[in-house]
């Protein structure tokens, strides 16, 4: 159909109607959140372990870096996909990483078709994805990725274990005080993510079950700057 | 979508004839409306952001032509395909001459109920393309040959023991129960899917016209997957499903999560902005949007646009008693419930017009809507409608006719009371009918009807008794 006859049908159906509640404009907004970085930090943990993320916290890189190690030799391979080294918030992280025997796979994906596949079934093998985060919001335990150049979408998708790496100064209180101060985020990239906990489902006789698709584990390591 | 063989209500008795089935359903539904309760409860601002929801969803109406070509505008600026779709076959004939322009051969779909709505699968699959639902419920409902009864929860009338044997006997692996299990055994099963499909196909929970981006929320990730591995995605929507801005989406992502599941947010909401760009990691190399009306542009323009405001978290069928006793099959729609019964007939056409009429008007599904859609009143309207064109069944016709003029005359009105309760003393037992004589008799098969009571309130008020 052409667009402007499918618009033109919409309109003709409009017409000088008012739809219930139309003109009610709320003048009732909610109140703004303010709240000291402690409180938002702590309500961030609260929330985020209530959806069952695990949170640690990190006074610097080092103690982060630290942790990291740890979350990855529990694992049953070396191997591991992330974002660039630049968009992490501890310094060469990759680097270091590389020199202590971890193996970081190629996170581009080529644009042919056939190297396309080819190149998702060797990232299936990677049991961990380290990311960054754009933001985190207080309110709902979440985190927020942005899919730009450097930061690819797999590693917080495709491993079972998804590590992510959140400076203190990144919490916002909730969606609309990050969406107000980031207005930009909604057309940055091709994908702007919210993850709150990790995958799960309830389909299955409303009972929880976590990690269907997209990662079983959530370990959100939170950077002190 | 096509009338099933069976009537409504042979489809109603085939559904209470199925005890385990609606168990299942009921307590389902049941904690769903309690997750929505608790998390409604604990949203500080719940009635305010209700109302704000409501009047974004209006206002989104009242100019959608407006903001439909904003958001196309901006969709293409970014590199997307739009495509325009007045209905259910010029959808499905351009998303299967785009998978034939480019080879396609499998597809992971992610859940959505519009393209059951247009039965998208179906033609997809006689082109031969393998299509694969990836959301575990529908991926149990595809397996087992089932229908989703549940716009939400399209299992919930099968019991773990029902996805064990679909699981064991469809896929060759040891029967379990154990939902954990299942899950593990569904995750390895699709995992190849997403990574070799060459296109992915979704719905869209909500189009954000500012930007020209996207929203789809999963719980399970297979959104994400879908709209990131294969090289092309396609996204229906539904033409009434935009909200102007980011601001307006975030407040409708957060009533949604909470009336649908009682999560806060759903685990993932992925807001899509035109395929990859430049020098990023992933993604779609091209991303198709086809905007769907199929009869939406005439429920805009009638007395019942305001079920078009709906966001389809399913609160409504959780906390309708007639869902709970029926569950979804029984509808014979891809949407039931309360919404489904004001839709349905609107977008299938006259075989679903008794649906509307299966609802006792208790309201409660009015108060969980979490943009406040008058579901009674829509239901009422749609009645009213019905009968205005003369589609009401005659025996309806005929007792309504017989009650109006009884009740708009004393004497008449008397006279039926009375005989009422001689009937009632003559045939009821402690105050119940166990079977009721004639065409009512299909009432009192699953339930007993209560007698009239001895004395008539008018009765009682003419003579108040002594004690």
């Amino acid at each position: 159909m052409k667009r402007a006859h499918f618009l033109q049908k919409v309109s003709s159906a409009i017409g000088n109607r008012t739809l219930p509640d139309q003109d009610e404009t709320s003048t009732r907004q909610n109140t703004p959140t303010t709240a000291d970085l402690q409180t938002l930090i702590n309500k961030f943990i609260e929330e985020a372990n209530a959806v069952k993320a695990e949170t640690h916290l990190a006074n610097d890189d080092e103690v982060a870096f630290e942790m990291v190690m740890q979350l990855l030799n529990n694992q049953t391979n070396n191997k591991y996909m992330s974002w660039d080294d630049n968009c992490l918030p501890i310094k060469n992280l990759g680097q270091r990483l590389d020199s202590v025997d971890y193996l970081r796979y190629q996170s581009t994906v080529p644009r042919d078709t056939t190297e396309r596949t080819r190149a998702h079934i060797k990232l299936a093998e990677v049991s961990v994805g380290i990311t960054g985060c754009n933001a985190a919001l207080a309110d709902t335990g979440s985190i927020v990725l942005e899919s730009k150049p450097g930061q690819g979408r797999l590693s917080s998708l495709l491993p079972a274990i998804h590590i992510a790496l959140l400076t203190t100064d990144q919490i916002y209180p909730t969606m609309e005080s990050y969406i107000k101060s980031q207005p930009e985020s909604g057309y940055n990239s091709s994908n702007l993510i919210i993850v709150t906990g990790p995958s799960r489902t309830a389909d299955i006789t409303q009972t929880l079950t976590l990690g269907v698709h997209g990662p079983g584990k959530l370990h959100i390591i939170i950077i002190d700057k | 979508m096509a009338a099933t063989e069976l009537s409504f209500y042979d489809r109603i008795s085939d559904a209470l004839a199925k005890p385990e089935g609606q168990l299942a359903i009921s307590a389902g539904a049941k904690a769903k409306y309690d997750n929505r309760a608790r998390a409604m409860s604990e949203f500080p601002s719940m009635e305010i952001t209700r109302d704000r929801a409501r009047s974004i969803r209006a206002h989104t109406l009242s100019q959608l032509d407006k903001f439909l070509a904003e958001f196309a505008d901006n969709v293409e600026a970014l590199g997307g395909h739009i495509f325009w779709a007045k209905d259910a076959q010029e959808c499905n004939q351009y998303i299967n001459e785009i998978a034939r322009a480019k080879d396609v051969q499998l597809v992971a779909k992610a859940k959505s109920m519009l393209t059951e709505e247009i039965s998208l699968n179906q033609s997809l699959e006689t082109s031969g393309i393998d299509v694969v639902e990836t959301d575990l419920g529908e991926f149990i409902v595809q397996l087992s040959g089932d229908k989703p009864s549940h716009i939400i929860a399209p299992i919930l009338h099968m019991t773990r023991e029902d996805v064990g044997n679909v699981f064991n006997e469809k896929l060759n692996v040891p029967f379990s129960d154990d939902p954990a299990t299942l899950n593990a055994i569904a995750r390895t099963h699709m995992r190849e899917i997403f990574l070799k499909a060459d296109m992915g196909i979704s719905g869209v929970n909500f189009g954000v016209s500012e930007s020209g981006a996207i929203c789809l929320v999963t719980n399970e990730g297979n959104g994400r997957l879908i709209s990131t591995a294969p090289r092309i995605h396609v996204a229906v929507m539904g033409m009434e499903r935009l909200v102007p801005t980011l601001g307006d989406l975030s407040i409708m992502l957060q009533l949604l999560a909470r009336s649908a599941t009682g999560q806060k947010l759903t685990a993932y909401s992925s807001i899509l902005c035109g395929p990859r760009r430049k020098n990023e990691h992933d993604g779609p190399e091209e991303l198709h949007i086809v905007i769907l009306d199929n009869g939406r542009s005439e429920i805009l323009g009638s007395a019942l646009s305001e079920i078009l405001y709906c966001i389809r978290c399913g609160a409504c069928l959780n906390a309708c008693p007639v869902f709970h006793s029926i569950g979804g099959h029984a509808y014979g729609s891809v949407y039931p419930g309360p919404v489904g019964s004001v839709l349905s007939p609107l977008l299938f056409g006259d075989p679903w017009n008794p649906l509307p009429h299966a609802s006792s008007l208790c309201g409660a599904c009015k108060e969980v809507c979490p943009v406040n859609i008058d579901l009674p009143g829509l239901l009422l309207e749609s009645r009213s409608q019905q009968i205005a064109k003369g589609k009401s069944p005659l025996l309806m016709r005929l007792s309504q006719w017989i009650y109006a003029i009884t009740s708009c005359n004393p004497i008449l009105f008397g006279l039926a009371l009375r005989s009422g309760q001689v009937v009632s003393r003559l045939l009821a037992h402690d105050g119940w009918f166990t079977t009721l004589p004639g065409p009512l008799q299909g009432w009192s098969v699953h339930r007993d009807f209560p007698a009239l009571a001895k004395k008539s309130f008018r009765q009682l008020w003419d003579k108040p008794s002594q004690d």
